[in-house]
């Protein structure tokens, strides 16, 4: 079954916050390697962003980042 | 990280005060930050994939990064942040949820340094844009294919084909790149590429006769690069003489020749038509690199040679023969000319 780019998205973000594991989508994937190249491409990005903000020390900062990390819905339905 | 305006609590919020007038200072930077953090994540990937442009820059990723986003936050005259107001507002943006106003400002960031790499790379490189709006104007009058919006997306799918069927996967862009490069004749057009790609979109199977038009547009954009690129290396040919170039033929010739008596050896090939692949190559070779050549396809030189040929059998038992040794033959020929045409003898 195919998953658009959007969801593949949202999944990256709930393996990089720890909301699932990698291990527990692998059936979901196996049939298709490009949605399985996107959902590496997308925990890799994720992982890098996280470095890129570092820790800052504003709250103002790090609720808002924290936002761009938050998992959403279902994009673009 | 620098601050942002207090009363500013998310994303939508942050871009709709920096593309209306006079934005303040803090929320400015602070979306100039994160596009940056957004490019700089990004390009660490394209460098740990060793992605080729990247490879081919002199620059570092955050100069990479920084010049991008200089570009993106490119105004005009009257100070309105033409790429950043144009972008939101044609995907209206005051309708987005958080999570999609992320997203598109994800997708234009990546988008600025894609164009930002194949430009320092002084690569010809038509925008996107344009080649996607070609793409459509060819569309309009298709037999075969079309447009459709699906999910926010727009994808050119087959008219005879019932959109969308969630039953198979669509096909890798790899996958149709690949399809596309092994088809396609070098210089081929834009039309020649989207009949193609109406081709491999009906023929393979359990896939889903549909592709993104933005995934197209990018494979589009890379075959012109490379039929760039093939042109300015043939170019070469045009610092040596019709004499050498045939010396140059011959020895290209002769550099496959070895790959041909393993097909011999091992009964792929007999010697007749061994020498009809031959002068195949030759011609291929002449029509490519000569001065007075016209390019034909493969199919259309063979024929000379081979005039009972049929499509459907060249397709079958002969093209990726010859496919595989005139690229082995181009090859060569190219790094003989490069050599020669780069000689200090002829500066």
């Amino acid at each position: 079954m195919h998953i658009d780019e959007a969801n593949i998205e949202i999944l990256a973000k709930q393996i990089h916050n720890k909301k699932i594991r990698k291990t527990e989508l692998d059936n979901h994937f196996q049939e298709c390697d490009s949605c399985k190249n996107k959902l590496e491409f997308f925990i890799s990005f994720y992982k890098n962003l996280e470095e890129e903000f570092g820790n800052p020390s504003d709250q103002n900062i790090k609720d808002f980042i924290k936002k761009i990390f938050m998992p959403g819905k279902k994009a673009f339905n | 990280m620098s601050k942002v305006d207090s009363h500013i609590s998310n994303l939508k919020n942050l871009i709709r005060s920096v593309i209306k007038e006079n934005p303040s200072r803090e929320n400015l930077i602070f979306l100039i930050n994160l596009c940056y953090k957004t490019a700089t994540a990004y390009l660490k990937i394209k460098k740990k994939n060793e992605n080729y442009f990247l490879n081919r820059s002199e620059f570092t990723i955050k100069e990479i990064a920084c010049n991008a986003i200089i570009d993106l936050f490119e105004r005009n005259e009257d100070g309105i942040f033409i790429n950043l107001t144009g972008y939101f507002y044609k995907n209206d943006y005051i309708k987005r949820t958080e999570e999609e106003s992320w997203i598109l400002l994800r997708q234009l960031t990546f988008s600025i340094v894609n164009q930002h790499l194949y430009r320092l790379n002084n690569i010809y490189e038509s925008s996107l844009n344009k080649i996607i709006n070609e793409i459509k104007l060819h569309l309009t009058n298709d037999p075969r294919l079309a447009l459709s919006k699906s999910l926010g997306n727009v994808f050119i799918y087959l008219k005879d084909y019932n959109f969308p069927d969630n039953k198979f996967c669509e096909m890798l862009p790899e996958f149709i790149e690949y399809e596309f490069t092994s088809r396609i004749e070098n210089a081929a057009s834009v039309q020649e590429m989207l009949n193609t790609l109406g081709i491999i979109l009906s023929e393979k199977e359990n896939y889903r006769k549909v592709i993104p038009l933005s995934e197209t547009a990018v494979i589009v954009r890379k075959l012109l690069i490379v039929n760039h690129i093939i042109k300015s290396q043939n170019n070469n040919s045009e610092y040596i003489s019709e004499s050498e170039l045939e010396l140059f033929i011959n020895e290209s010739i002769k550099n496959i020749e070895q790959k041909i008596q393993s097909y011999i050896s091992k009964g792929k090939l007999d010697h007749i038509l061994a020498l009809k692949y031959h002068k195949t190559l030759e011609a291929i070779l002449h029509r490519n690199f000569s001065k007075n050549g016209n390019e034909e396809s493969y199919f259309k030189i063979i024929k000379n040679y081979l005039p009972e040929l049929t499509k459907e059998v060249y397709l079958k038992d002969h093209k990726e023969i010859i496919v595989y040794l005139a690229k082995i033959a181009k090859d060569k020929l190219r790094s003989l000319i490069k050599k020669e045409a780069t000689s200090p003898i002829n500066t």
